[in-house]
């Protein structure tokens, strides 16, 4: 009798909870949006991103002239009206060659960012789950992590040939490593986690195992560290074109333009200043979105 | 006639985990059997090997490297053991479940609960995604869950303890098993819901006549749902009788001890609780003769000599692990 009170009472409850609840949880989402929306540097670091973004792709849409375009009567003239980023040595315009190099920042960024995430988490999960492959794997990650990168990078310029497809694969093969460690480290925690146990205790294989449980679960920490990756394979595809071991020739790069102001820093300072600037804003702006979305994604980490 | 009634028999069973400390036996030489349609209880003190042996029952521990069984296995008549891992998966989930100590990390925080139960009813029986959307709105109304075609669209976050606790409970039925094992369902839950988890554990083994395992460390969770029980200590079993003689007539020290561990209200002078005194040596150092005697106040120098073999004795199905107890000393 008393049980059966109780049962009706606590029904009718919970149904009214269920409504709160429902309510909470909705609220509670909205406000982890506003937060972010609200975090101003990372809002500042999305606008910028993209900013680079909008005109790597629209670029060609956006500028009158070619990039290649030689005009050697008006070389090395201060920014103006047409030229609103100056010219460089061979009289090409400096604005139409920044925004053909954000093309190959952003090919190269969002390239290096997606493949070395994708090779990461397949590296990371089968080192976490097989004691052998681990080892193996390992082992090839601290090997490529005790070269500095940039001496890796140009070492593999170097034997591959300067191809904007080659500074993508040499950038992945430097990348790689960290995010291999990252997703392992990250899998370990969640291999142990009852819910994986649990996973096992209802007959599921490893692979599905591997697949659909632990891979969402460490997506967080990789989608995190995949803007990092990206922002700082933009910075080193710079390097590589500045050294010449980068994007070819004609082809214009943030890095090669730095590269071509450099011999005339003193006098133009523009062909320095614009590329340059550019180039830090956007890596800035990449690293102040990712650190809000470590917030967002992993609060307790922080 | 009665070998047929048998759901599970464990025989002798010994796991052996191979750690840097060397080699260590958590269970040694565990016997009993589940009948169909029992609720067996086992009950013991952390350590003493209960949720190891449930493990073992459903081989969960990693063979080829980290863990060793022994002894015998039979899950109606086939031997656990020597079927090949493969065929041993299709049994876990699908024959024989587990509901895991800890409801509110065993849920996978990304999945929706709906998208949960609908995991080993595909793993086993390829259900599309309509008909095993049915089937769990039915095992959430199972098992009690209010309102089960909007929960289960929920993550487990938005959920509580005891409502984890009974999706888990869900999940471990979604393809009908014939045997339940419940280890220590309840510890992470508040009383009444404790109460609640354990009537429906019993209903449901009633009303799906499954056989159930329950672990567990609550002497009154014991006495409320079970038949017969185990007691265990140091990864042996230390008496085994039915609830009514475990509580009548306890004859093993350490379950006289835990039984009087028990507070009681109705008592009126306030005593201490009484308490076992000590704790559970460790597996590396097993004490040599009866396991329990260094903190056994009955203790003699015989019984730190040889350790007594589990002896029938008393009442139908009475086993006890002490030689004093068989004698009717003390």
């Amino acid at each position: 009798m008393n049980n059966m009170k109780q049962r009706t009472l606590t029904e009718a409850d919970l149904r009214r909870m269920v409504e709160i609840r429902n309510r909470l949880t909705k609220e509670q989402r909205s406000l982890q949006l506003h937060k972010f929306l609200r975090n101003r540097q990372a809002m500042v670091g999305l606008v910028i991103f993209l900013i680079v973004l909008f005109a790597a792709i629209f670029g060609p849409s956006l500028c009158k002239e070619s990039p290649v375009a030689l005009n050697v009567l008006n070389r090395l003239k201060p920014p103006s009206k047409e030229h609103w980023f100056g010219t460089d040595t061979l009289g090409r315009d400096v604005y139409t060659r920044v925004i053909y190099g954000a093309r190959i920042s952003m090919i190269v960024g969002v390239s290096v960012g997606a493949i070395s995430g994708i090779l990461g988490l397949i590296i990371g999960i089968y080192s976490s789950y097989n004691k052998y492959a681990d080892e193996i794997l390992m082992r090839i990650c601290d090997g490529l992590k005790a070269i500095p990168s940039i001496l890796l990078a140009i070492t593999l310029m170097t034997a591959l040939g300067a191809d904007i497809k080659n500074v993508i694969i040499s950038l992945t093969v430097v990348n790689t490593p960290t995010m291999g460690r990252l997703a392992r480290s990250a899998a370990l925690v969640v291999k142990e986690q009852t819910y994986i146990e649990a996973m096992r205790g209802i007959g599921a294989k490893s692979r599905r195992i591997l697949w659909r449980h632990i891979a969402p679960n460490i997506m967080s920490p990789l989608l995190v560290q995949m803007t990092f990756v990206f922002a700082t394979s933009i910075i080193t595809e710079a390097a590589l074109s500045f050294l010449g071991a980068g994007v070819p020739a004609p082809q214009p790069s943030w890095g090669s333009i730095l590269s071509e102001g450099r011999t005339v820093i003193f006098t133009s300072q523009w062909m320095i200043i614009f590329p340059g600037a550019i180039t830090a804003m956007t890596v800035l702006g990449l690293n102040l979105f990712g650190d809000g979305l470590r917030d967002l994604l992993d609060p307790l980490s922080s | 006639m009665e070998k047929n009634n048998d759901l599970l028999i464990v025989e002798n069973l010994t796991t052996t985990f191979n750690t840097e400390r060397g080699k260590l036996k958590a269970v040694d030489g565990v016997s009993f059997n589940v009948k169909n349609g029992e609720i067996l209880g086992i009950v013991g003190e952390s350590g003493c090997g209960k949720s190891v042996t449930s493990q073992s029952i459903m081989r969960l521990y990693d063979e080829k490297k980290f863990a060793e069984f022994k002894g015998k296995i039979l899950f109606k008549g086939e031997s656990l053991f020597d079927i090949p891992l493969p065929k041993m998966r299709n049994y876990r989930g699908e024959k024989i479940s587990m509901i895991f100590q800890d409801a509110l990390s065993a849920l996978n925080p990304v999945f929706t609960i709906g998208e949960q139960i609908r995991e080993p009813l595909w793993i086993h029986h390829r259900m599309k995604k309509d008909a095993a959307k049915e089937r769990a709105i039915e095992l959430l109304t199972l098992v009690g869950i209010p309102d089960p075609s909007k929960r289960i669209d929920q993550y487990p976050h938005e959920l509580s303890g005891g409502m984890r606790q009974r999706v888990m409970i869900a999940i471990a039925l979604a393809c009908s098993p014939e045997l339940l094992i419940a280890d220590e369902p309840t510890t992470a839950l508040d009383v009444t819901i404790q109460a609640q988890i354990m009537d429906l554990i019993v209903e449901l083994n009633k009303k799906l006549n499954m056989g159930v395992i329950l672990i567990t460390h609550d002497l009154a969770v014991v006495a409320e749902t079970c038949n017969r029980v185990v007691v265990m200590y140091l990864g042996q079993i230390v008496e085994e009788a039915t609830v009514t003689e475990i509580f009548d007539n306890p004859m093993h020290p350490y379950t006289k001890g835990l039984l009087q561990s028990i507070p009681r209200i109705s008592d009126e002078k306030q005593e201490r609780l009484f308490m076992i005194p000590g704790t559970v040596p460790l597996l590396s150092n097993v004490p040599h003769g009866c396991r329990f005697a260094e903190r056994c106040k009955y203790a003699e120098e015989a019984c730190r000599q040889n350790n007594q073999d589990l002896e029938s004795c008393g009442g139908a199905g009475h086993k006890v692990r002490c030689w004093k107890a068989i004698k009717g000393i003390n």
